[in-house]
């Protein structure tokens, strides 16, 4: 084949080469700014050279093919980084926003609680004053609007998780489908060359995955025929060749208000997959729901609990200006404990749960579930399952809640999921409306006798039915004291015991049943009897709750008989009422209130404890002012406003950790990308320099083919005739 | 490194200063470190606590001044009432001299009827809130009523505390009980007193007591001019002397002398301090002035009822002096406590602007550097950008 002929073959053969090499470099140019574009190069090989005895001949160029410059492995180490960067990015955007709104008017909130109790503190300045009275019932009034807007706030997060979750699962369905249709494409073009790869389509597909690597973690492997299967959440199958799994959403079993992902392969129903999501926006927003806004929505509510509870109880306690004992000055949130069945139970069981002491509330979601034969509550927050003694046939307390079956029986297997506080947030209220009504004073009120010879000075207060008591068996089992453990008085001494007997005390009515040894105890504490390391077999019944001591206006006269001793006249509630030991300083509790007599009383002196109304009395705003200082919130380890200092800071922590995590990701995924521009990206200045080198090939090629011309034409000539 | 990249990098390194000059100018416009407490979480938290510190003194303060209010008003009340009581004394002395005729002693009577009215006035005084000062915890209502002659308290002994700072409280006033009431008549640990119906001349001492006196009523019983017997409540005769006018009389601890020429059967009684009132006082005072004075045993008889009454007095004033030195302890109290809680304020204020408020001049300056930083990041991005082998191709 060598000769002329020759010539011109090779020189067509660059010429055609030095074409498709410009064909590549200004496909190359004009998809500079493609995303997930990969620069392309064209391929040269020498043709089959031409063998003769004068030697191999060479026959010129030729494209072997068209080739994609690009490093797999970073484009699957991008797609990673992409899912871990978008999780913790969504997670970022979510908190912020939390951490914006909440966390600047969370300031807010701390500032209204301390508000609040400041008010009562101004109004024991004036109690008489209407205007301050006005004032503390729009402090009240504020405290509780705030409340709602915060838990408005977080249910608007809530509801906006679930909108983002939405959108993400049909984002990846329509990706899931485009890549489903790409494989389809690539198979039959690569079927179709002989394999030859079908560059746009792939860097297509590549960028598709990294795309749904925004939404969710994904993986891949590719098959012999050049399809990409795809799976996402820790190995589910979302592209099986040309065929593209359907992702949605449902309500979750236990809780309609939080959503599930299902994965659904041919029309079978679907398989949850939430659990296994761990990148792109889809844990983002999962992961936010579970690490901060469900655990925020919870502590607000059991703050809401807590104030009402305290500030319930405190109030009740005291009397208003028209002399009635005050009423509930917010509305009482102990039961709104949500209790959510499973959709599955095929019993008929009506669990009822009520808030027994916020104090002992852990913040965290409970799951009870019949299990055969037993009954097993799940503490979420550490999964430990947490002893029923009495459920379903009594009421249990644990951690605060009041465990008890209304109505019904659970079958076998039956859930329910049982969320302390998430709802109690929304029902804070303040009932009260009448600036009289609200209860400054206390309704009982201790004077000396007018002919008193000795000196004394007196505090008075009332028990409230959260003091803790202690019980203390003596004497065999047969006598016991009961001490309040709050004010440290003795409320009954030496009382001889007899079985089942029932007891009222600071309001709690129980009974002592059994026979309990000598030095047995007994301590009661928000609602709950706990036995000491106790030899004998006493136990205490069923403890009700009432808001004060039923005798605590009756009128007691305290006379002293001497200088050490008294006599009680009047009280229902206490022993001994003869010949009392006086101890000037010591607490003396009768009838739900202790009194602390400090001085020198003279035989015949006497104090009587009588009921009281008067419109200058702030001891009970007194008493109110205290609890915004008392450590009564998170298991007593902080005030009510401190609780809340904390629970925004922790928000606050949680978002800063999350914009870190996000900026490092974002600094790796800028590396990432960085390498993989500068291998696979546009470079023009190159491409520029590359037109100029094929260009000038094309011309040399052109040349020889004219050279092959001019030669061949005179050659003819030279043999024309 | 192709095109893109150049162009993005740019881009980035502008979006990057773009941000930190918008979060610089936050911080130059608001004055604070931070917007949201993510950005700094352990200051945020921080300044909140100082803010709620700072508000708890606040009230402190507040509370202060409302406690201080009330004491200042019950102050002046009471030296009021001290001044009266003065006048109320100088009567009881002028009325004591012997030369009196009963146009004098009418005049008297007539000046301390006016001063009980005032005194009576002065314990149903209000504070500026229009509440009963003297009433205890029944402010709406006049503590002190006159009825049949008699002056009756009808508040309580309920006194108001304020909180001045955690843990420190203030009586922020007294009751009337405490003031007006209840004070121990003689010398506050015995009295001694003459019987009304006393047909001699006698006069009898104030009487002193041992501190181991045996506490109980005795009585000086004249069984003849010149013999008495002294008697305890059991009726049991513990002592009988003769009588020597002016000598001192002593039993069980008991100190007292009689003056005059008691007649037989006249009886003077020695006991125990007896709780009284401050109109009690005046007004037993002003019935001794409005007696007759025709012979030596009326003279005698307003005498023991002048010399019972400047003893009464006496005491009437030591309540009145201490119940001003303890407000005067409580307003030095809240003193104390205010200047506390503002030093505690400003140190508190201190801390929070060192927490949350920016250096002005280190904020603009980083202001200005970023701006720079911005501006280079613009320029290099046009410069760079511009350069293009097909610049040259042509």
């Amino acid at each position: 084949m060598a000769g002329l002929n020759g010539i011109l073959k090779t020189g067509v053969s660059g010429l055609l080469a030095s074409q498709r090499a410009l064909n590549t470099t200004s496909h190359n140019v004009a998809n500079v700014n493609t995303p997930g574009f990969s620069r392309q190069s064209a391929e040269f090989s020498p043709r089959p050279a031409f063998g003769s005895g004068e030697g191999y001949i060479g026959t010129g160029v030729q494209t072997g093919t068209v080739r994609r410059v690009l490093d797999q492995f970073l484009n699957v180490e991008i797609r990673q980084e992409t899912a871990l960067g978008a999780r913790a990015s969504t997670y970022a955007d979510l908190a912020g926003r939390l951490d914006n709104t909440l966390g600047s008017q969370g300031a807010g909130l701390s500032q209204t609680i301390s508000d609040f109790f400041a008010a009562w503190e101004t109004l024991s300045g004036d109690p008489s004053s209407t205007v301050a009275r006005e004032l503390a019932l729009n402090e009240a009034q504020s405290l509780a609007q705030r409340i709602q807007s915060a838990d408005r706030q977080l249910s608007a997060m809530a509801l906006d998780v679930n909108a983002r979750l939405r959108t993400s699962v049909s984002a990846i369905n329509t990706l899931g489908a485009s890549i489903a249709e790409l494989n389809e494409d690539i198979v039959r073009n690569q079927g179709r060359f002989q394999g030859q790869p079908a560059n746009d389509l792939l860097d297509q597909r590549d960028e598709l995955v990294r795309q749904l690597a925004e939404y969710v973690d994904v993986s891949t492997i590719v098959q012999e025929n050049g399809a990409l299967n795809v799976s996402i959440a820790s190995g589910q199958s979302l592209v099986t060749g040309t065929h593209a799994s359907q992702l949605a959403v449902s309500t979750n079993p236990l809780d309609p208000q939080r959503l599930d992902i299902t994965v659904s392969i041919g029309g079978a129903d679907g398989t949850v997959i939430t659990e296994q999501i761990s990148g792109g926006q889809l844990a983002g927003a999962l992961d936010f729901q579970d690490g901060a806004l469900l655990p925020i929505h919870r502590q607000i509510g059991g703050l809401a609990v807590g104030i009402a509870e305290a500030v319930n109880e405190r109030h009740q306690l005291g009397v208003d200006l028209t002399g009635a004992l005050g009423r509930e000055l917010f509305r009482d949130l102990s039961t709104t404990a949500q209790v959510l069945a499973h959709d599955a139970n095929t019993g008929t069981a009506t669990v009822d749960v009520r808030i027994a002491a916020a104090s002992d509330l852990t913040g965290s979601d409970y799951l009870l579930t019949r299990n055969g034969a037993a009954y097993e509550l799940q503490r979420l927050s550490d999964q430990t399952l947490v002893a029923l003694a009495n459920f379903p046939s009594g009421e249990d307390i644990v951690d605060g809640l009041a465990l008890s079956l209304s109505a019904g029986a659970l079958a076998d297997g039956d859930q329910f999921l049982i969320e302390p506080t998430r709802a109690s947030a929304a029902d804070m209220a303040v009932l009260i409306t009448d600036p009289k009504s609200l209860a400054l004073g206390l309704p009982i009120s201790a004077n000396t006798g007018a002919a008193n010879q000795g000196d004394m000075d007196i505090e008075l207060s009332v028990n409230a039915p959260s003091h803790p008591l202690e019980i203390r068996f003596a004497a065999g089992g047969t006598t016991f004291d009961v001490v309040d453990t709050k004010t440290g008085a003795r409320l009954i001494d030496d009382q001889s015991y007899s079985a089942g007997s029932s007891l009222t005390i600071n309001g709690l009515s129980f009974a002592i049943s059994g026979s309990p040894a000598d030095g047995d105890s007994f301590t009661i504490r928000d609602g709950i009897a706990t036995l000491g390391s106790n030899t004998g077999t006493g136990t205490v019944g069923p403890i009700t709750v009432s808001n004060a001591d039923p005798n605590l206006l009756d009128t007691v006269t305290v006379t002293f008989t001497s200088a050490s001793t008294f006599d009680v006249v009047g009280a229902t509630q206490g022993t001994p009422t003869a010949a009392v030991t006086f101890t000037s300083g010591d607490p003396v509790s009768f009838n739900g209130w202790t009194m602390t007599v400090t001085g020198t009383p003279a035989p015949g002196d006497t104090v009587t404890v009588s009921a009281s109304s008067a419109p200058g009395d702030n001891r009970n705003a007194l008493q109110l002012a205290e609890l915004g200082r008392t450590l009564v919130a998170d298991s007593d380890q902080a005030t009510f406003a401190d609780s809340f200092a904390t629970t925004v800071s922790s928000l606050a922590s949680i978002t800063r950790r999350m914009q870190n995590e996000q900026e490092a990701r974002d600094v790796l995924l800028n590396q990432l990308v960085n390498e993989r521009e500068s291998i696979s990206g546009v470079n023009l200045d190159e491409e520029a320099a590359n037109l100029l080198r094929f260009q000038q090939s094309y011309q040399a090629n052109a040349e020889v083919i004219a050279i092959a011309n001019e030669t061949f034409a005179s050659l003819l000539a030279a043999v024309g005739r | 490194m192709s095109s893109q990249q150049v162009f993005r990098a740019g881009v980035d390194a502008i979006l990057k200063q773009q941000a930190e000059v918008i979060r610089t100018q936050t911080q130059v416009a608001t004055g604070k470190r931070f917007s949201a407490p993510s950005e700094d979480p352990v200051a945020a938290k921080l300044a909140a606590d100082l803010r709620v510190a700072l508000d708890t003194t606040a009230q402190a303060q507040r509370n202060g001044e409302t406690a201080e209010v009330r004491l200042n008003v019950e102050e002046t009340t009471i030296a009021t009432v001290e001044s009266a009581m003065v006048r109320v004394r100088e009567i009881a002395l002028q009325a004591n001299n012997a030369t009196n005729g009963p146009g004098e002693r009418a005049a008297l009577k007539s000046e301390l009827d006016n001063l009980f009215t005032q005194l009576l006035g002065l314990a149903n005084a209000k504070d500026p809130n229009g509440d009963y000062l003297f009433a205890g915890h029944r402010i709406d209502a006049k503590p002190f009523v006159l009825s049949g002659g008699q002056v009756n308290y009808i508040g309580d002994q309920g006194e108001r505390r304020i909180e001045l700072s955690d843990g420190v409280f203030v009586r922020a006033g007294d009751s009337g009980a405490r003031v007006f009431e209840g004070i121990l008549d003689g010398d506050g640990v015995i009295a001694s007193r003459a019987e009304s119906t006393n047909t001699g001349t006698g006069v009898i001492s104030p009487a002193s007591a041992a501190a181991n006196w045996v506490s109980d009523t005795y009585t000086v019983t004249f069984i003849a001019p010149d013999t008495y017997t002294v008697s305890d409540s059991g009726a049991g005769v513990i002592a009988s002397a003769s009588y020597v006018a002016g000598d001192d009389i002593q039993f069980n601890g008991v100190t007292v002398s009689i003056s005059g020429a008691p007649a037989t059967g006249d009886q003077f009684t020695i006991r125990p301090s007896e709780r009284v009132s401050v109109f009690d006082v005046v007004q037993s005072l002003s019935a001794a002035l409005g007696g007759t004075v025709n012979d030596g045993a009326e003279q005698a008889a307003l005498n023991n009822q002048l010399n019972a009454a400047l003893g009464d007095l006496a005491q009437v004033e030591e309540r009145f002096s201490g119940v001003r030195a303890t407000i005067g302890a409580r307003l030095n109290l809240i003193d104390a406590e205010r200047v506390a809680a503002q030093d505690q304020a400003l140190a508190l204020q201190t801390s929070l602007s060192q927490v949350e408020d920016i250096d002005l001049t280190e904020a603009v300056s980083n202001l200005n550097q970023r701006l720079t930083a911005l501006d280079a990041a613009q320029r290099s991005l046009v410069a760079v950008s511009g350069l293009s082998l097909f610049n040259f191709l042509r």
